[in-house]
């Protein structure tokens, strides 16, 4: 799978949906989803690929693979969080798009809080080290 | 799972828009209306099975659960 292959994907979709638009709206929305489904599920395999790498690299260097996990989790919420965003602006419905951004972010936060409170715990103990 | 599914909803679209147009210049609105929603629960049908195949992997390549 090659980016020309995706591009061509990508056009031809819009150019359909650009087509129907003046005669069903409803339908074209519809193809654009099912356009972006397709392009991503061929893109995903490649991605879970480049996890497996980084993955494999990362565990070479004795760090634990929680971290890396929480990574791979915060990078796939924002994925799906910025996927359903787009899909209700395209609907025309902006407020619903940025109320799925802020559920993006809390979830987001949510994952990342127990990351950060484990390397605040680290400073908090250099600093008494330090100062005792 | 391809860009035969894509071509599938675009002409559905295009049959349903024909259908519409037609039924409206004969004076039959109502029906027109009904095609058009026909059209639209078909599509969502088909688009349904490929939304949830791609959550699904999303949800394995990035380990959500």
């Amino acid at each position: 799978m090659d980016i020309y292959t995706v591009i061509g994907l990508i056009v031809a979709v819009g150019f359909a949906a650009f087509t129907l638009r003046e005669l069903n709206k409803a339908i074209a929305v519809q193809l654009s989803i099912a356009g972006g489904a397709v392009i991503m599920l061929i893109l995903l395999s490649q991605i879970s690929g480049l996890f497996d790498e980084i993955g494999t690299f990362i565990s070479q260097a004795n760090t634990k693979s929680s971290f890396m996990e929480v990574m791979i989790k915060a990078v796939g919420v924002s994925y799906l969080a910025q996927i359903g965003s787009e899909l209700c602006r395209d609907m025309g419905e902006g407020a619903l798009a940025v109320k799925v951004e802020i559920a993006g972010k809390v979830i987001l936060c949510s994952i990342a809080l127990p990351l950060i409170i484990k390397i605040m715990n680290e400073f908090i103990e250099v600093i008494n080290a330090v100062l005792q | 799972m391809g860009i035969d599914i894509v071509l599938k909803i675009a002409g559905v679209g295009f049959l349903v828009a024909a259908a519409c147009q037609v039924l409206k210049q004969s004076g039959r609105d109502d029906i027109a209306m009904i095609t058009a929603l026909a059209g639209l629960v078909i599509v969502l049908t088909m688009i349904l099975g490929i939304v949830s195949t791609l959550f699904d992997n999303i949800r394995n390549v990035f380990k959500l659960y």
